[in-house]
């Protein structure tokens, strides 16, 4: 909006503030409009809730002694194992980088496959990389079944 | 020298970024380009933003018949502005083919496609059948009763060709009817093969008119001189923003005020292979065709297609006198109008039909 | 969750098998009996158009036979084209029962069809339905068979109750399936609900046929119950609606400004 008879070669410092309200106005319009579209795909890229997986899992008890059994509780894998002092759950997650954990019956441990982590039958580390017990979970015998609950 | 001119100055002398683009700058266009509309630069802005939504939306799509239309609903619903990136997708889709329609007209009734420029004129062909055939197969994607019909009643006109009638049908299809195949098709083609095409069209595209010049507005005889070029910066880009802001604008109101105006109802419904609904109908960019077997045989509105395209790549072969502006060339000027009248005609009619 | 799942899906098949039967288009029936006949046969024609059947696309044969599309009279009306006049009154909930399955079964199972199982000549589909000749609709307070019309009848204790709660559930659900059409117009798609609300209808019509007072405002309860969860769901749809168009507003405005600045920009430079 120039007013009339307003001549840059005269008054050179009017013709440069203008400028730089505008350049500040665009900067400034231009950096709001950037936000409001970043802002919707920062939000549109958030992992989205899963819904509630069942926590609860239930297998009968014919579970030998040194035996384990796979179940999954809340979506993930779970191991029930006998030992001579009851029924054991951890998760069969190992604690180094996440690989599902076996059960080898001979040696009486979980193992890794990934890097060989292995924990033996109360969930502590009996060697390899892991940095921690595998997790615990709650664990009940029902006459008929074994209950494992994750809490 | 401060630290960050310094920065920039040596990633200058190793990538020639600041050169490119003080060269970008420089260059000089007729002085009337971008007036009143940079059709060009917001065809680019255009389908820069379908690249963007589209590689977005395969964040959260499923590819495939049975979870298409359940992940587009969430998409719409549960998906933060989920809404926003798929409806910016599909209304671009329309603006984008919009915009190339008259891009495409205004270089035909500017005579743009003549000497040195066919090879522009062509480029532009390939990238508009491209911008369509993107549309097509993006309209399959959420597999709705209108993806489906409409992909079945398209590749079913195929059968009329002669001689390949039938297997021309059965190839697009991937078999007999329209299913899981056809999908699969659509998919790769529209994720993978249009977009790739697309962005080296454009690149070619753009390579040539940076050869050959751009036309700018015909003068009265063919030896008048335009008006004097003028560098692309300030001017020439500064329209060229204002004009892609005004489409942004356009964009969002239509996403935001009235997002379902391309959607036709049973576009709501997904796709059952028993049951065709009342209305079939195409987009509107391609009414003219539904309608044309209306008016004439099927098999003869298959060769007027035929024929239509044959004569967009043709032109400039037809027309080769230097002459450019419409009225140095009333009758192809009053072809090209009749060609308008007809398109918009056609759409009328097939959208009452 | 698994319920109304399985209920919605039983409503397409239905109304697919319902829009299967016959459509009015291509009706020997409907076209010799408009005009062909004496006007005692041309009767039930014009109230039929205006019964829920017509609007549904269930033509003549669903319930007498035939083949409406056969154009001899003789042939379309022949044993062999499965022609049955008039359907008998013990055979009258077989016959709506075909596509009505709910509310047929939960009638025999009330204490009317055991009535009518012991060849007790009760009230059955027509006495309310077809009060009306052949213009079948819901049947209106006046329509319902009471102690009044039919002395003995062990029928509701309280009709006009049980009209006004289907009456009041039948307001609920238009209510919101308004408030849902507005949300579709905005851009959110919402057909499941719709069907939701459907199956929430069925359920409470099955349990009308019972014909027991407490069955009815218990199945009325479940079903306002449900009614509301879907208006909750519904009214944070529109809650997303009204952040769309702010958020659309907003991003307006941005653009609006930036391009406010080109163009001044641009302006300068002359």
């Amino acid at each position: 909006m120039a007013p009339p008879g307003d001549d840059d070669g005269n008054r050179p410092e009017r013709g440069v503030d203008r400028r730089r309200v505008l350049q500040l106005l665009m900067g400034g319009s231009t950096a709001v409009l950037a936000g409001m579209a970043a802002a919707p795909v920062a939000s549109y890229l958030r992992p989205l809730a899963l819904p509630e997986a069942e926590a609860v899992a239930a297998i009968d008890d014919s579970l030998g002694l040194w035996e384990a059994r796979q179940v999954v509780v809340a979506g993930r894998p779970v191991l029930v194992v006998r030992t001579n002092e009851g029924v054991r759950a951890f998760s069969a997650i190992c604690t180094h980088l996440g690989c599902v954990v076996k059960w080898r019956k001979g040696r009486r441990e979980f193992f890794c496959p990934c890097h060989g982590a292995r924990f033996d039958a109360e969930g502590r580390v009996r060697g390899g990389p892991a940095p921690r017990s595998l997790a615990r979970l709650e664990v009940s015998e029902e006459p008929g079944a074994i209950v494992v609950r994750k809490t | 020298m401060s630290r960050s001119r310094r920065l920039w100055q040596s990633l200058d002398r190793r990538t020639g970024l600041g050169t490119s683009i003080r060269r970008f700058a420089a260059y000089r266009v007729p002085a009337d380009t971008g007036k009143p509309v940079s059709l060009g630069a917001v065809l680019v802005f255009a389908l820069l933003l379908q690249l963007a939504t589209g590689m977005l939306l395969l964040f959260h799509f499923v590819p495939d018949p049975s979870g298409a239309f359940e992940s587009v609903r969430a998409l719409m619903r549960d998906v933060p502005y989920g809404w926003l990136i798929r409806l910016a997708h599909a209304h671009g889709a329309s603006f984008l083919v919009a915009i190339a329609f008259v891009h495409l007209f205004h270089a035909a009734f500017r005579g743009s496609y003549k000497d040195p420029r066919e090879a522009v004129w062509w480029s532009g062909c390939v990238l508009f059948l491209a911008i369509l055939a993107s549309a097509l197969t993006g309209y399959i994607l959420p597999w709705s009763q209108t993806s489906f019909w409409a992909t079945t009643v398209v590749t079913a006109s195929l059968s009329y060709l002669p001689f390949v009638g039938q297997s021309a049908t059965e190839w697009v299809r991937g078999g007999e009817w329209v299913g899981d195949a056809t999908y699969r098709r659509a998919f790769a083609a529209h994720v993978a093969l249009l977009p790739l095409a697309l962005v080296a069209g454009v690149a070619v595209h753009l390579a040539w008119v940076r050869r050959v010049g751009l036309a700018g507005r015909p003068g009265r005889r063919a030896d008048a001189e335009g008006p004097a070029p003028i560098p692309v910066w300030p001017r020439v880009a500064l329209r060229a923003a204002l004009a892609c802001g005004v489409f942004a604008m356009a964009l969002v109101a239509s996403v935001v005020f009235a997002p379902n105006l391309f959607f036709p109802v049973e576009h709501a419904l997904p796709a059952d292979p028993f049951d065709t609904p009342l209305n079939v109908k195409p987009e509107w960019y391609f009414l003219w065709a539904y309608a044309l077997p209306r008016f004439m045989p099927e098999r003869l509105a298959l060769i007027v297609q035929a024929g239509l395209l044959l004569a967009l790549f043709a032109l400039p072969l037809v027309d080769r006198s230097p002459r450019r502006h419409p009225r140095d060339r009333p009758y192809l000027t009053t072809v090209l109008i009749g060609v308008v009248l007809a398109f918009v005609a056609l759409t009328i009619a097939g959208a009452r039909a | 969750m698994k319920g109304w799942l399985l209920g919605g899906v039983l409503l397409v098949i239905l109304s697919s098998a319902i829009s299967a039967i016959g459509r009015a288009d291509d009706d020997t029936c409907v076209a010799c009996h408009e005009v062909d006949i004496d006007a005692v046969l041309a009767l039930p024609v014009p109230e039929w158009r205006e019964s829920v059947h017509a609007a549904s696309g269930v033509s003549c044969d669903a319930c007498h036979g035939g083949d409406p599309r056969v154009e001899d009279a003789d042939a379309s009306m022949s044993p062999e084209a499965g022609f049955m006049d008039l359907p008998s009154w013990t055979e009258m909930t077989e016959h709506c029962g075909a596509c009505h399955e709910g509310i047929a079964e939960s009638y025999r199972q009330g204490r009317f069809g055991a009535a009518l199982a012991d060849g007790i000549r009760v009230a059955t589909c027509a006495s309310c339905h077809m009060q009306e000749g052949h213009r079948v609709q819901e049947a209106q307070p006046g329509q319902i068979v009471t102690s009044d019309s039919c002395p003995g009848c062990p029928a509701l204790a309280d009709p006009q109750a049980a009209v006004a709660l289907l009456g009041s559930a039948r307001e609920a659900r238009g209510r919101v399936l308004e408030r849902l059409a507005a949300v579709e117009d905005r851009g959110i798609e919402l057909s499941d609900y719709r069907a939701r609300l459907q199956v929430e209808r069925a359920r409470l019509a099955r349990a009308v046929h019972g014909f027991d007072d407490g069955e009815i405002a218990r199945a009325h309860a479940a079903s306002q119950a449900k009614v509301d969860e879907i208006a909750q769901q519904v009214s944070a749809y529109e809650g997303q609606v009204d952040r769309r168009v702010r958020f659309g507003a907003a991003l307006l405005a941005a653009l609006a400004a930036v391009c406010v600045c080109l163009w001044l920009m641009l302006r300068s430079l002359s």
